[in-house]
């Protein structure tokens, strides 16, 4: 039973680094129906700058700190430099530039950081607790706790704030959502600033795990994309249950069933799911009228 | 009083004049109908008033009262389309444009954004202001809602409701900004005589109690004729009369426009 809930506590903290970068994907999504596919580049510069930070010898919270920063400026340029002179085109073309974004933050990556792997370290580093034989690293618990934190206040935002409001109305309709004196520019640009930040510190968190480097971010990415999928992109508390979902399945397929068909299994299952519930377990079915 | 001035308006897209030196003035507190035969150009006067269309040539002059008593003039091209709402003037759509997977109430606030005091990025912070703001605002809502007899969908989604709702709704999310002027698009399209009469009824009762102008577009011609004070026909993108109903109604001009001529020797 310890090996259980140590595979499953385990699978909570990867789960939700997924859910942190999955909730980066919802928040553009939703705001302007474009599936971010440079999200995890994104995160993966951001790590790279906490990184050089963390070099200049400062503490880790600077580091942190200061990739957070970059990430507000760096989600904003690319808001304005690549999305907005896009904003008329089709939903596809705007995928397909982000999936330029793709190309042109990893290329840039590594001809400014290299193509080396560096080791960085822990957020909480605070010995370990021991509950009846499970072994709780703090910094799990950080991680997990940080996640749930945002997730809180994301739903909040959204759902109970004019901003929130503002927000969803541009995504279900630009045009009037003009009209009624939203500043649909200024929603894209936040939202963008959001996701990057979003993608910044599920970066930061994850580089002691995958090390930081220029393809980091690859299968956190990929099982972002699965646990919005799974969760379903209209919400917020979707991502994060199916990011909690992936990162304790893996986990325990891999255990209990067998470690080189884990990925696949969990894979199988998923597709299960979304074949009972094509979209998402927390994807709304709204009734259209005809 | 003048509320609305349009001067000597030309748009064309491609090769076709949609709206070719098209002038008319709107009195303040009045209802006001512009009709016209199918493709006569009157949604696009609209777009070009709500700022969706820039005019090729011509002014759009909207007055506006300030609290102070001073009357400002504001030339509409020099806005964009999400400040023109702060000016005092919104709209609703020919085909309902609700926010449909957002509650009625929610609907409704969208209306209030441009009077928002906390600036749009703090109105997402948790501060007591915010909070203040936003409860009058639902409460706002469940006032106009109230008053359009809508009382008790508030919490409902705005695409669950039918077709007639939906329309009211979008009326009170044009009236919850306080706006001087409201531009009805079609209000009365899809509706049975029977809904279009209270509508009527309810368009006066909007104008008065909310001392609005209101400048609508309709084919109901039993509601035009009803509610409007004076009216303005265009077709083919030109105006070709201007008066009262019964003036319009006698015009020789708008008869051929609507029926086609008479032969002459039939």
């Amino acid at each position: 039973m310890d090996i259980f809930f140590q595979n499953v506590v385990a699978g909570f903290e990867t789960g939700s680094l997924y859910a942190l970068a999955a909730l980066g994907l919802v928040l553009i999504f939703r705001t302007s129906d474009v599936v971010n596919f440079a999200q995890g580049e994104m995160a993966m510069f951001s790590s790279f700058v906490a990184l050089k930070v963390l070099q200049q010898n400062v503490p880790y919270y600077a580091a942190f700190l200061g990739a957070v920063l970059f990430a507000v400026f760096f989600g904003f340029i690319i808001e304005r430099l690549f999305m907005r002179p896009a904003m008329k085109a089709s939903q596809v073309s705007k995928m397909i530039i982000t999936l330029g974004l793709i190309m042109i933050i990893g290329g840039v990556a590594s001809s400014v950081f290299g193509i080396d792997t560096y080791s960085f370290p822990k957020a909480v580093t605070a010995s370990n607790i021991n509950i009846r034989g499970v072994i709780i690293q703090p910094n799990a618990i950080f991680i997990i706790s940080l996640t749930l934190l945002i997730m809180a206040v994301l739903f909040y935002i959204m759902q109970k704030t004019m901003l929130g409001i503002s927000i969803r109305a541009t995504a279900q309709n630009e045009n009037t959502a003009r009209l009624m004196g939203i500043p649909v520019k200024k929603v894209y640009s936040l939202s963008w600033i959001l996701a990057a930040v979003l993608g910044a510190i599920a970066g930061v968190l994850i580089a002691p795990t995958t090390d930081i480097s220029t393809t980091m971010m690859m299968e956190v990415h990929l099982k972002s994309f699965i646990a919005a999928v799974l969760g379903g992109f209209g919400s917020f508390v979707g991502p994060v249950v199916g990011g909690f979902m992936i990162g304790v399945l893996d986990n325990l397929v891999g255990y209990y069933i067998s470690l080189t068909w884990k990925t696949v299994i969990v894979y199988i299952l998923l597709i299960i799911i979304l074949i009972v519930k094509p979209t998402g377990l927390f994807g709304k079915v709204y009734r259209k009228k005809v | 009083m003048n509320i609305l001035r349009v001067e000597n308006l030309s748009i064309s897209f491609g090769g076709l004049k949609a709206v070719d030196d098209l002038s008319f003035t709107v009195k303040e507190n009045s209802i006001y109908g512009l009709i016209g035969p199918n493709g006569a150009g009157k949604t696009t006067v609209f777009n070009c008033i709500s700022r969706f269309y820039t005019p090729d040539k011509g002014k759009i002059v909207f007055v506006q009262s300030t609290e102070n008593g001073l009357r400002l003039e504001h030339q509409l091209t020099k806005y964009k389309v999400h400040e023109v709402i702060s000016k005092g003037l919104t709209r609703t759509f020919q085909n309902v444009e609700l926010f449909k997977h957002m509650t009625v109430e929610e609907n409704l606030i969208t209306g209030l954004h441009s009077k928002l005091k906390a600036g749009f990025v703090r109105s997402g912070f948790f501060t007591s202001s915010v909070k203040k703001e936003e409860d009058t605002a639902r409460e706002k809502a469940r006032d106009i809602l109230a008053f359009l007899g809508l009382k008790g969908i508030e919490k409902q989604y705005a695409a669950s409701q039918p077709y007639g709702i939906q329309k009211l709704i979008e009326l009170g999310r044009a009236l919850i900004s306080k706006p001087k002027l409201i531009i009805l698009d079609e209000p009365a399209a899809g509706m049975n005589p029977k809904e279009t009469a209270s509508l009527g009824a309810l368009i006066r009762s909007i104008r008065d109690t909310y001392g609005v102008t209101i400048l609508l577009v309709e084919h109901d011609m039993s509601l035009v004729m009803d509610i409007c004070e004076k009216i303005c026909v265009i077709n083919f993108g030109k105006k070709i009369a201007e008066g009262t109903p019964v003036e319009i109604q006698r015009n020789t001009a708008v008869q051929e426009a609507y029926l086609g001529k008479e032969e002459q020797n039939a």
